[in-house]
């Protein structure tokens, strides 16, 4: 009778598993995990005879599998209970923070990235423009005393220290983030730093420059959402995560936005519509633009060369200039000196936070 | 396709049960035999050829052999058989390395086949050539009907990683099993159990190996490594023995019962008792048609010792193409021969944990030999095991042992009989209502724990591939 019991309830186990997956609708796009799923796919005697359709099959089931999410979470909650202390490439850190795994850097692409970099210095120096270099380290680093002990963990200042060597015109943000890691410089489920650690950063690139600095209550803190969850939460969907809070910092709201050159234009940088979604980050100018162009009261262009970690650093000197140029070299496909010249820029600063600048390929393409 | 995947799960094993308990008896076998194909022929399409190729000989020497029974070529189609099941599974494993070794030894550039290892063909060879030799022997009747011979072949529930299923164990089942709720039952949490061994234990413990066998022998530490082939040693005994159970419990649920093939090798206290627990379909397969053949133990003690030496060289190569298989088997051999002249005696007289380090740190010694196919990079790792790396613990060292020691600790008990007379135990003592829930928890944690794992795309590699 037991056995009868155990038999029928396999069978409906299978059966509900064949059932949810027939009758779900496939998607398209996970919005959490900001991929494209994988689809059917598409028979031909060739693809099944080299196996690949087989494996095109599994990760179609796997990404199209009902309540996806729901399962990560049972394998995240299931790989704390087992003692792991890390899971899906994010650590679980102290005070609830989810910080992403960097154990070590592509050398050969942290190179060439250097190198390209390097050339576009010394290229618009003979026009007497400066730039600037700014490698932000990421929680992972500032905050490395809540990590789980003894996890490994790649140091960023080698970084940082390699780009000094190669005589780049580097802003060291380290030690002020260092001295403010009490406060809240980084997201706990999302890999960017928070306006409050952008600021920072800020600060220190104006001193860099030998300017002077505004106090953080020059701009006007508005709160744009406290239910945000970002990166690192989707990585693990672990339901014990903390909420992060969004601020905005801004001395007049109003400023004209103008997206990939006209293709949308708008009088805020701050993109409200994302609020409401799953991807609150992206808030800040509309998400990843290959070019933006924010016009300002100040005097002067500055052209900042750029990862997502400029989005919210941008909020604090977008007053400090006629016009402030983004680029982000994974979409952008021009001549970033024609883009200077033609332009008028006056001004380079390159932002990236480390992890970013050791693995994008986009960046040695800034040196034409 | 492997057990523990998505397509397995979804796809196949649905759709063999539906249509194998939807057909008549007499259409059973013809319904295993074409599910089986479809199974095997999932990953390579081409080698189904080699398949059908090996059954309609094996099935042609069977008649061979009782055609001409009593005269003077009844041998006719055992030596067939013999020849060509080595005759293939020579070709496509062992002649890349043949040719490398010849190449290597008298500086020669012959080319290379680069033939990819059929699925299963060291499983699917032993296993035909099994049903000539018990025919011949007499010890199973010759398979009329081609079609149960051809499911026989290709069974998918052990077609690609075991248990080795000689053919007198099974020929009644063939044409004669029932199917029952309690088998089925029985066949439902044995398949789970092993899912679970695979995807859970053998999985997650072979993160840690694979971390720790990427680190260079320079940066690796004492601890690190023997916690490295800790996690290997688990990793292969829960994947195999896992995929043992699934084989197992997949049989019952279409009536069969397989042999067992593993009985807790790791509560062993000496190396013989080892090699009885582990993998036994492999070293009954080798007891009953290479050790006894040659004269077993019954021809005095030099003939034994080489009988002793053939069966453990075979055993080491049968694992694989690469000199380290074979190394791993002559370990094995010598240590069997020494423990039949003395060690046993001794271990005998001696208190019983002093068997049982000994006996793990010889199996453990012998991960070593069989996971690195390069001989430099195996003896760097047993350097570093005994002082000769980047010293006796490190900060990595000290976050895997930190990460893993929960895990460790459930290989370990699971690695023993506990679980298994406890619930021997509740079997006696309990209700059928706590019974049942014990079941359903088991059943359903099992499966979901192991799909979430599945499905959030972890690491989750075939080990079979080289046998």
């Amino acid at each position: 009778m037991r056995n009868k019991i155990i038999s029928i309830l396999f069978c409906l186990l299978l059966a509900a598993g064949v059932a949810s997956h027939l009758l779900t609708a496939d998607k398209y796009y996970s919005e959490s995990e900001k991929r494209t799923l994988a689809q059917f796919p598409a028979i031909s005697w060739e693809s099944i005879r080299s196996g690949k359709f087989g494996d095109d099959i599994e990760n179609y089931l796997a990404d199209q599998f009902p309540s996806r999410n729901g399962w990560v979470t049972i394998k995240t909650v299931a790989e704390r209970l087992s003692g792991k202390k890390e899971s899906g490439g994010v650590y679980f850190a102290e005070d609830g923070y989810l910080i992403e795994i960097h154990k070590t850097f592509p050398v050969k692409q942290t190179v060439a990235n250097i190198g390209a970099v390097k050339q576009l210095q010394d290229a618009i120096a003979t026009r007497g423009i400066t730039l600037r270099l700014m490698l932000a380290p990421t929680a992972g680093n500032i905050l490395s005393e809540k990590l789980p002990v003894y996890a490994p963990n790649a140091d960023q200042q080698e970084i940082i220290e390699y780009a000094k060597k190669q005589c780049l015109n580097v802003v060291d943000v380290t030690d002020v983030l260092n001295e403010h890691n009490v406060e809240y410089l980084f997201y706990k489920t999302d890999h960017h730093w928070t306006s409050l650690g952008a600021y920072y950063a800020y600060a220190a690139w104006i001193e860099a420059k030998g300017e002077v600095i505004d106090p953080i209550t020059a701009w006007t803190k508005e709160q744009l959402c406290d239910n945000f969850r970002g990166t690192t939460y989707a990585k693990v969907n672990y339901p014990f995560a903390p909420f992060d809070v969004i601020d905005a910092y801004y001395k007049t709201e109003a400023h004209k936005v103008d997206y990939n050159s006209g293709n949308y234009v708008t009088d805020s940088i701050y993109e409200r519509k994302y609020l409401n979604g799953s991807d609150q980050y992206a808030a800040f100018f509309n998400s990843n633009q290959a070019t933006t162009v924010v016009s300002g009261e100040g005097a002067g262009k500055l052209l900042i060369l750029k990862d997502s970690y400029a989005n919210c650093f941008a909020q604090f000197c977008i007053d400090d200039y006629e016009e402030t140029h983004m680029i982000d070299m994974r979409f952008f496909r021009g001549s970033v000196q024609k883009y200077i010249e033609e332009n008028g820029v006056t001004e380079v600063l390159v932002l990236y936070n480390v992890p970013n600048f050791t693995s994008d390929t986009g960046i040695t393409r800034c040196a034409k | 396709m492997v057990f523990s995947s998505l397509t397995f799960l979804l796809l196949f094993l649905p759709a063999v049960l539906l249509v194998y308990f939807a057909v008549p008896r007499q259409g059973k076998n013809a319904v295993l035999f074409i599910f089986s194909l479809i199974f095997y022929a999932w990953g390579e399409p081409i080698y189904v050829v080699l398949m059908l190729f090996s059954t309609v000989l094996d099935y042609t020497c069977g008649r061979l052999v009782e055609k001409y029974r009593g005269t003077s070529k009844q041998k006719i189609g055992l030596i067939l058989s013999i020849c060509t099941n080595l005759g293939l599974l020579f070709f496509f494993k062992y002649t890349d390395f043949f040719i490398g070794t010849v190449n290597g030894i008298f500086g020669t550039a012959i080319p290379q086949l680069n033939l990819p290892l059929p699925i299963g063909i060291s499983f699917y060879t032993f296993q035909t050539m099994s049903y000539t030799i018990d025919v011949y022997r007499g010890d199973a009747k010759m398979q009329r009907n081609i079609i149960s011979f051809g499911a026989y072949v290709s069974l998918f529930p052990q077609l690609i990683a075991g248990p080795i299923v000689r053919y007198q164990d099974i020929a009644e089942q063939l044409d004669e099993r029932t199917h029952s709720f309690d088998k089925f039952g029985d066949g439902v949490k044995r398949f789970v159990t092993g899912l679970g061994k695979k995807v859970l234990l053998a999985n997650n413990i072979g993160l840690l190996w694979s971390t720790i066998s990427e680190t260079s022998a320079a940066e690796l530490t004492a601890i690190g490594a023997w916690l490295g082939i800790i996690a290997f040693g688990f990793q292969i005994y829960f994947d195999f023995s896992g995929y043992s159970d699934m084989a197992i419990g997949l049989g019952k649920m279409f009536g069969f019962e397989f042999l067992e093939n593993f009985n807790y090798p790791y509560i062993s206290k000496s190396v013989t008792e080892f090699w009885r627990r582990w993998h036994m379909s492999l070293g009954t397969w080798f007891r009953d048609y290479v050790y006894i053949p040659l004269g077993g133990n019954r021809k005095g003690l030099t003939l034994q010792i080489r009988n002793i030496a053939v069966v453990w060289l075979l055993t080491g190569f049968w694992h694989g193409a690469s000199w380290n298989f074979v190394l791993w088997g002559v370990f094995y051999g010598l240590l069997l021969v020494c423990e039949k002249l003395f060690l046993l005696k001794w271990l005998k007289k001696a208190p019983s944990f002093v068997g049982h380090i000994y006996a793990m740190l010889t199996v453990l010694l012998g991960w070593v030999l069989f996971a690195f196919d390069d001989f430099g990079q195996g003896f760097a790792f047993l350097k570093v095991m005994f002082g000769g790396g980047a010293g006796f613990v490190n900060s990595d060292a000290m976050y895997q042992l930190l990460s893993y020691l929960p895990l460790i600790a459930v290989c370990m008990i699971a690695s023993t009989p506990l679980m298994k007379k406890l619930y021997e135990k509740m079997t006696v003592k309990c209700g059928e209502g706590v019974l049942l829930t014990a079941d359903t928890v088991r059943v359903l944690g099992l499966s979901a724990l192991s799909v979430a794992y599945l499905i959030s795309g972890s690491y989750n590699p075939f080990l079979y591939f080289r046998f």
